[in-house]
C-alpha cells in the first residue's frame, strides 16, 4: 500500500506527505488496518487524492513484494527475534488465551509464513477486503468541512463499489479452565509472568465495569495491584497491562482479553506472585469498591479519554471515531464514553469481577531466562 | 501501548500537527506518461505562530514559565532543577535513584497518599534525572492544577527519602539495569557513550550492580541537600489553566526557598579520533550498528544547517539512509539519525539493526551516503522536501503540553533567545544545498566517527574489520 499504483512510481506517495511536512504510517491490529496522514491543512486535498488512488488500485512487482517481505522481516528480527521479552506478551497472549484461529495464530508473521506470501496472495486480499463498503474515512483538524466533503466526494466517489467481504466467526467460547504456558527467552536475564482473561463482550455493562476494574487495579502507581505487587511487596518495580495490547478497549471488536505482566527476580517465584494477585482480584469479587475510589477510577479514565481524543496530533480522536464507525456505524458513540461509565455500579464491579476475573477464565504465561548473562551484555 | 507500525521509522510515535508554515512547495511533478493523473495542487500554507508565554522569576531565582494554550482541560506541570548525572560524584547513576526515592512520599503524605492525590487529579506523578536536568513532572486536570503544583512543590522541597525504601528501589534498578545489558540496543549505546565521552560523567555509561549497592539513605539526601535549590529550579505550566491560582501555588511552594549552590557547568570534549568497539552477540539474528561523533551545540550558527543535514541523511523513510538500505536493499526495518544536543557540547549519532548477513555492506553504504553528501550538493527539490519535513516536525513538536514545554526549557538549557524559537522555520528554510554539503563535510568527517557493532563477530566481524574507514580507525 506504500509502494505503487497506476498513477505514483514508488516513493511519490511519500514525497506528497512527508516532503510537505507530513507523516504517514499505517499498523496492522487484529480486525483492521488504518493507513494515516498528519499533514499541514494546506496538503489535505493532495493526500486524499493520494488514499482514492491506492484505493482504485495498486500496481504489484515482484520487486516491491519481495523489498517489502525483507524490511517486515526485518521487522519481526528488531521487534521480536533478536530482543529480550521479545513478543512478550502482546504476541504471545492472544495465541496462548484464545482457541479460534482467527485469534489465535502468529499475527506478527512467522519469517516463514512472510517468505510464503505470493502477488497472487496479496492481490486477492487486496480485492477483498480494500473496497468502499468495507473502508471509513476521518478526517479531523483545522480546514473547511464543506470544501473538504467536496474533495471527498470529488476523488473516492468515483471508486466503483464493490460487496463488502464476509466477517469471519471471531467468537470464543466460554473458558471453563485455566491455562498455562511457558517458554524459554534465551535473551531475557530475568523470569516474567503475564495474565490475561477474557473481557465482557463490547457496549455491554459489564463491558464498562471492565474498563473501571482496570483503572481500579492497574492503571496508575495508586492501583490496587501496583500497590501491592510493586510498593507493599517489592516482587517487581512495575506491573503493566490493560485491556487489549494492540491498542485500547474501543478499537477492537474481536474478543478482548485483560493483561497484567511483570518482570521479576527468580529469589520470588510465580506461585508466589499468583497468590498476590489472587488475594487483590478475591477483593474486588467480595467487596464493593468504595465510593471515592470509583470516583478515583473515573477520574483518571476522564483524563486519559481526554488525551487519546484530545492529542495535538488528531490521531487518538480519528482511530476512536474510525473504530465507532467501523464496528457500530456510529461514531458518536465518542460521546457516551463517559455517560456508560458512570451508569457502572459497585455491584456490577463486583459481578463483573467474579464473572470474568475467574481463574478459570485465565491464561497464565511465564518466561524463563534461558542464560543468566547474555554474550554482548556482560557488565564491563 | 504497541503498535505495530509497518512503517515506523526509528522509534517516534505518531505525531500530527495542526497548521503548519510550510512555504508552498508543489507536490512531486508527475513526470510519468500523460495517461497518468497528477495530484491536485497544495493550497495555501497558513500560518503557525507558536503560542505566548509568560516568563519572570521570583524574587530568588525559582524561573517561571507559563503557556495557556490547547482546548483539552487538562494542565502540564514541569519542574526542572539543573542538575542530574553530573552530579552524580563517585557513585554512577545515583541521581536516578534520588529521583526515583523522591516518589516515596513527600510533606506529610506517604507515597501511597502521593500516588492517590495524583490520581484524584487525574494524574501521575513523575520524576526522573538525565545528564543535566532532573525533572518532576505531572499532568492534571484543569482545575487541579495549582495542586499538583503544590504537591510537585513538597516533592522536591520536602522529599521523604525513606530508608526503608531504599533496598527496594536499588534492587529495582539492579533488574532494569540487567535487562537494559540484554537489549542490543542498550548494549551498543551505552559503549559509545564511554568511546565518545571518556571520563566525563557523560561517558560512565550504565551503572554496575556494584555502584547501585554502594548508595547510601546518606548518598540520596546529601546530593537532594547540595544540588536542589531555588535558584536552578524552572517551573514551567503549560495547557489550560486558572493564571492566577497557578501563579499563586507557584509562589505559595517555591518563594520562601532558598538558592542553593550554582549548578555544575563541566562540558565535555569528546573524542576528536575515530574509535571503533565490535561486540559479540552469538546468533543474533541483527546486528545493531551505532556511528557517530562529537558536534556542535545549539548556539553554534551552523547548528541548524547541521539538523537540515542531518535530516536530509537520516530522518525519516524520505532521507537517504532510509531510501537505500530499506526502501532500496530491504536489509532494515529503519534507520535514524540525530543530533543530540546537550550542554555547551552534542553528538552526531545514526544507528540501525540489520540483517546479520548484511552487516558490512548496511555500514559501506552509511558511509556511502555521507561521503556522496560532502560531494555533492543536494538537489534544490530534495532539501526542499527535507525543509518541509523538518519545519513540519517542529510544529508537530510544539503542538502538544508535553513537546512545547520541552523546547522551552531546551532554551533555558543552552541560554538560547526566544527568537531561537521562533525564528526556528525560517532558519531551517534559508538553509542552501551548499551549507548541507558543507556541514556534512564540516562536522560529518567519517575519519573521525566511532564505531559500535553488537552482532554475530563470527559471522560479521571480519568483513566489518575489512572496511577501509574501519580499519584506518583500529590502526590508531
Amino acid at each position: 500500500m506504500f509502494q505503487e499504483t497506476a498513477n505514483l512510481a514508488k516513493g511519490e506517495a511519500d514525497r506528497i506527505v512527508a516532503g510537505n511536512g507530513g507523516v504517514s504510517n499505517g499498523s496492522t491490529r487484529f480486525d483492521y488496518t488504518n493507513y494515516f496522514q498528519v499533514v499541514p491543512s494546506h496538503v489535505v486535498e493532495p493526500v486524499l487524492w493520494v488514499e482514492a488512488d491506492r484505493m482504485r488500485g495498486l500496481v504489484l512487482s515482484a520487486t516491491s513484494m519481495q523489498n517489502q517481505k525483507d524490511v517486515v522481516k526485518n521487522e519481526v528480527r528488531v521487534n521480536v527475534l533478536n530482543r529480550p521479552y521479545g513478543g512478550f506478551p502482546w504476541l504471545d497472549l492472544p495465541q496462548y488465551a484464545n482457541t479460534n484461529w482467527y485469534n489465535a495464530h502468529n499475527f506478527y508473521g512467522d519469517l516463514a509464513d512472510i517468505d510464503a506470501a505470493t502477488l497472487a496472495d496479496v492481490q486477492a486480499f487486496y480485492d477483498t477486503y480494500y473496497v468502499p463498503s468495507n473502508a471509513v474515512l476521518v478526517v479531523a483538524g483545522d480546514f473547511d468541512p464543506p470544501q473538504v466533503r467536496a474533495w471527498v466526494q470529488k476523488y473516492f466517489g468515483g471508486i466503483a463499489a464493490r460487496p463488502a467481504p464476509a466477517a469471519p466467526d471471531v467468537t470464543e467460547p466460554r473458558q471453563e479452565q485455566e491455562k498455562r504456558a511457558s517458554r524459554v527467552d534465551k535473551l531475557a536475564p530475568r523470569p516474567a509472568v503475564a495474565y490475561s482473561w477474557h473481557v465482557p463482550p463490547r457496549n455491554t455493562p459489564e463491558w464498562y465495569a471492565m474498563g473501571v476494574l482496570d483503572m481500579v487495579l492497574l492503571q496508575g502507581e495508586d492501583s490496587r495491584l501496583w500497590q501491592r505487587l510493586v510498593a507493599e511487596k517489592g516482587y517487581t518495580d512495575d506491573v503493566s497491562g490493560g485491556i487489549n495490547l494492540l491498542g485500547n478497549m474501543f478499537n477492537y471488536e474481536g474478543p478482548m482479553g485483560w493483561a497484567a505482566y511483570l518482570i521479576h527476580d527468580p529469589a520470588v517465584d510465580e506461585p508466589t506472585i499468583t497468590r498476590e494477585f489472587d488475594d487483590v482480584i478475591a477483593r474486588v469479587q467480595n467487596e464493593p469498591v468504595p465510593r471515592a475510589e470509583l470516583d478515583r477510577a473515573l477520574t483518571k479514565f476522564r483524563s486519559s479519554l481526554y488525551d487519546v481524543a484530545g492529542s495535538p496530533t488528531r490521531f487518538g480522536l480519528v482511530d476512536l471515531l474510525a473504530s465507532f464507525a467501523l464496528f457500530d456505524d456510529d461514531p458518536a458513540r465518542i460521546n457516551r464514553i463517559d455517560d456508560e461509565l458512570r451508569k457502572v455500579t459497585p455491584d456490577l464491579v463486583m459481578q463483573t469481577a467474579r464473572e470474568y476475573l475467574r481463574t478459570t477464565n485465565r491464561t497464565v504465561l511465564t518466561v524463563q531466562p534461558g542464560r543468566t548473562a547474555p554474550a554482548g551484555g556482560k557488565q564491563p | 501501548m504497541i503498535t505495530m507500525l509497518h512503517r515506523r521509522i526509528g522509534r517516534a510515535a505518531c505525531a500530527i500537527m495542526l497548521t503548519c508554515a510550510t512555504a508552498g512547495a508543489a507536490p512531486a511533478p508527475a513526470a510519468a506518461p500523460t495517461t497518468r493523473e497528477s495530484p491536485p495542487p497544495l493550497g495555501t500554507p497558513r500560518d503557525f505562530r507558536l503560542p505566548e508565554k509568560v516568563a519572570y522569576r521570583l524574587e530568588n531565582g525559582v524561573g517561571v514559565t507559563l503557556v495557556p494554550f490547547g482546548t483539552i482541560p487538562k494542565a502540564t506541570i514541569l519542574v526542572v532543577v539543573r542538575t542530574g548525572n553530573v552530579d552524580d560524584g563517585p557513585k554512577n547513576g545515583l541521581a536516578d535513584m534520588v529521583a526515583d526515592l523522591m516518589k516515596e512520599g513527600a510533606g506529610s503524605r506517604s507515597a501511597a497518599d502521593v500516588a492517590r492525590y495524583a490520581a484524584e487529579m487525574g494524574g501521575g506523578l513523575d520524576t526522573g534525572a538525565g545528564a543535566e536536568q532532573l525533572t518532576v513532572s505531572i499532568e492534571v486536570l484543569s482545575e487541579r492544577a495549582a495542586d499538583a503544583i503544590a504537591l510537585a512543590g513538597d516533592t522536591l522541597r520536602r522529599p521523604t527519602l525513606p530508608a526503608s525504601e531504599l533496598p527496594r528501589l536499588k534492587a529495582n534498578f539492579v533488574r532494569q539495569l540487567a535487562v537494559a545489558r540484554s537489549n542490543p540496543q542498550s548494549v551498543a549505546r551505552d559503549a559509545y557513550a564511554k568511546l565518545l565521552w571518556g571520563d566525563h560523567p557523560y561517558g560512565r555509561g550504565l551503572p554496575t550492580d556494584a555502584d547501585v549497592a554502594s548508595y547510601t539513605i546518606d548518598d540520596v539526601r546529601g546530593f537532594v541537600a547540595g544540588s536542589f535549590g531555588a535558584a536552578r529550579t524552572h517551573v514551567y505550566v503549560g495547557g489550560r489553566f486558572d493564571r492566577a491560582a497557578v501563579e499563586a501555588a507557584i509562589r505559595g511552594a517555591f518563594a520562601d526557598w532558598s538558592g542553593g549552590a550554582p549548578p555544575t557547568v563541566n562540558p565535555p570534549t569528546g573524542t576528536s579520533v575515530a574509535q571503533v568497539k565490535l561486540i559479540d552477540r552469538p546468533d543474533a539474528a541483527q546486528s545493531t550498528i551505532v556511528l557517530g561523533l562529537p558536534a556542535i551545540d545549539p548556539t553554534s550558527a551552523d547548528y541548524v544547517p547541521l539538523v537540515v543535514t542531518n535530516a536530509l541523511l537520516g530522518s525519516g523513510l524520505l532521507s537517504r539512509f532510509n531510501q537505500n538500505l530499506r526502501e532500496d536493499k530491504g536489509w532494515t526495518y529503519g534507520v535514524g539519525s540525530s543530533v543530540a544536543p546537550t550542554y555547551r557540547s552534542g553528538s552526531w549519532t545514526a544507528s540501525t539493526d540489520v540483517n546479520t548477513k548484511d552487516t558490512a555492506a548496511s555500514l559501506r553504504e552509511l558511509y556511502g551516503e555521507i561521503a556522496r553528501l560532502q560531494r555533492e550538493a543536494p538537489p534544490a527539490d530534495e532539501l526542499k522536501r527535507t525543509q518541509n519535513l523538518r519545519a513540519g516536525a517542529f510544529v508537530i513538536g510544539a503542538s502538544s503540553r508535553g513537546g512545547l514545554l520541552g523546547q522551552l526549557a531546551f532554551l533555558d538549557l543552552h541560554g538560547l533567545p526566544d527568537e531561537w524559537l521562533t525564528d526556528y522555520v525560517k532558519h531551517v528554510y534559508a538553509v542552501t544545498p551548499e551549507q548541507v554539503s558543507k556541514a556534512a563535510r564540516d562536522y560529518l568527517p567519517a575519519s573521525k566517527m566511532t564505531l559500535v557493532v553488537v552482532g554475530d563477530l563470527a559471522k560479521v566481524g571480519s568483513d566489518v574489520r575489512a572496511i577501509p574507514q574501519v580499519k584506518a580507525a583500529a590502526k590508531r
